[in-house]
């Protein structure tokens, strides 16, 4: 028998990792969950992607600092790395507010539209 | 409109400048760093020479009552764009209603935003640039203050997904980056002789070219005044006759510390003159706050104009780099 403490608990994890359906089958216990699917969307981002093309670049132009530091709390919008083309830059944001996780393409590298550039742990709305 | 919601004094409108008018004493007047309100203007599809607000005082925050495309340049600030951190050299439409903050700089001293249209202050004597020490242009001749509404003029139409998304270009520092700057905790000027520079002793002149300078917290729109090791003296002192001055000028006064005549400088003076910053290198003394330390490289009259070429080819490929963004 589950307490209900860790029922609640699973259904949270469940929802903030962006779960669409969950069952769980135990002696003398059957759980059946459906979150609903803004529920799943909010939280469902695990990586950040890119919306435009250029090359990948972490730190603030004409400088050595970097934009954002994995681990770091970055609020939703926020610019945490750039895609270079020529002499402009286009933003990577960071989709939701929560923390920043590593980065999945190496510096100066060609990234495309919607490929993944960062893991992101996104806030858990139950906190 | 861009409502000015908090602000330290001494930041103005400025443009390019007032150039034209030093028979009657006035300054040049107009933006310290020239080339981060160029940038600024381009980047939202403006004329280089629109007026733009000079941040030289830090946090400065801001509203727009309606949508408007603004671009921040110059000192390397912390920005929160409707509560978005991005990173300085940036454009990017701000919603009606929503707040820009500029905070105190990484690095640099001065920031400049830039709006879609420019700031449609009344020009004054062909200039919107606010003369703090005459009060007059800019905002009602004054600093501007918590409070103060600014109008804009039309903005061009500009490409609606870079302008929603936000962008970056390519800074000067490292654009226009010098060969010659090996320490990066010391800020490199050009700097010609001036004309009372063989007055001073040999000593002096070793000094003033070998020899670091701080830029003390006795600066500000009007000038620099510098500290270091040595007391600058002439093998025979004497006085001269007043000479004119253009921001760029490096002076000696009586103490032996030199001063930068910079934007706002009197028309004319008379300590001795004994270098001129290379105008193309403004800028860079623009961005240098109390504190920061100064070396002096001597070049001669065809190496400024070089450089001052070089700093037209950076603003013309930004411009160039942003042309396909502005709809004709």
């Amino acid at each position: 028998m589950i307490p209900e403490d860790d029922i609640s608990r699973i259904l949270a994890a469940a929802r903030a990792r962006g779960v669409a359906r969950l069952e769980v089958t135990l002696p003398g216990l059957t759980l059946a969950a459906a979150f609903a699917g803004e529920a799943a969307a909010v939280s469902e981002p695990a990586v950040v992607t890119a919306t435009a093309f250029g090359l990948f670049t972490s730190c603030a132009p004409g400088t050595e600092r970097p934009l954002a530091t994995p681990g770091a709390p970055v609020a939703a919008g926020d610019v945490v790395a750039l895609l270079r083309v020529g002499d402009l830059y286009r933003p990577v944001r960071a989709p939701v507010a929560g923390s920043l996780g590593t980065a999945l393409v190496a510096e100066g590298a060609l990234v495309g539209h919607g490929d993944p550039v960062f893991t992101m742990a996104p806030e858990s709305g139950d906190d | 409109m861009i409502r000015i919601l908090a602000t330290p004094p001494l930041n103005t409108v400025q443009d390019l400048g007032r150039p034209g008018w030093r028979d009657i004493g006035l300054c040049q007047g107009g933006a310290m760093d020239g080339l981060a309100l160029r940038v600024g203007n381009l980047m939202v599809g403006n004329p280089e020479d629109a007026a733009a607000i000079e941040v030289q005082t830090f946090p400065l925050r801001l509203h727009a009552t309606a949508d408007h495309l603004l671009a921040v340049t110059g000192a390397d600030v912390p920005l929160r764009w409707a509560g978005a951190a991005v990173p300085a050299w940036w454009a990017m439409r701000l919603p009606a209603g929503a707040e820009l903050l500029v905070q105190r700089p990484r690095n640099g001293a001065r920031a400049y935003v830039a709006v879609a249209g420019g700031i449609a202050v009344p020009p004054v004597m062909g200039s919107r640039s606010t003369d703090l020490r005459s009060g007059f242009g800019g905002h009602e001749g004054r600093g501007l203050q918590a409070g103060d509404e600014l109008a804009t003029g039309a903005a061009a139409p500009f490409h609606d997904g870079l302008a929603q998304d936000g962008f970056g270009v390519e800074p000067p520092t490292t654009a226009l980056a010098l060969d010659a700057a090996t320490d990066p905790d010391t800020i490199t000027l050009r700097l010609l002789a001036g004309p009372d520079h063989d007055a001073f002793d040999a000593a002096s002149r070793a000094a003033f070219w070998g020899e670091p300078w701080t830029v003390t917290a006795m600066s500000d729109r009007m000038g620099a005044r510098l500290a270091g090791g040595t007391t600058l003296v002439r093998t025979e002192p004497r006085e001269l006759r007043s000479g004119a001055i253009i921001p760029g000028v490096v002076q000696v006064p009586p103490s032996g510390a030199p001063l930068i005549q910079l934007r706002d400088a009197n028309s004319a003076g008379g300590y001795p003159r004994i270098g001129v910053v290379a105008e193309a290198d403004l800028w860079r003394l623009a961005q240098a706050p109390p504190g920061a330390r100064l070396r002096f490289l001597s070049v001669d009259h065809e190496a400024a104009v070089a450089a001052r070429r070089r700093n037209a080819a950076y603003v013309a490929t930004i411009r160039a780099a942003l042309a396909p963004l502005i709809a004709a």
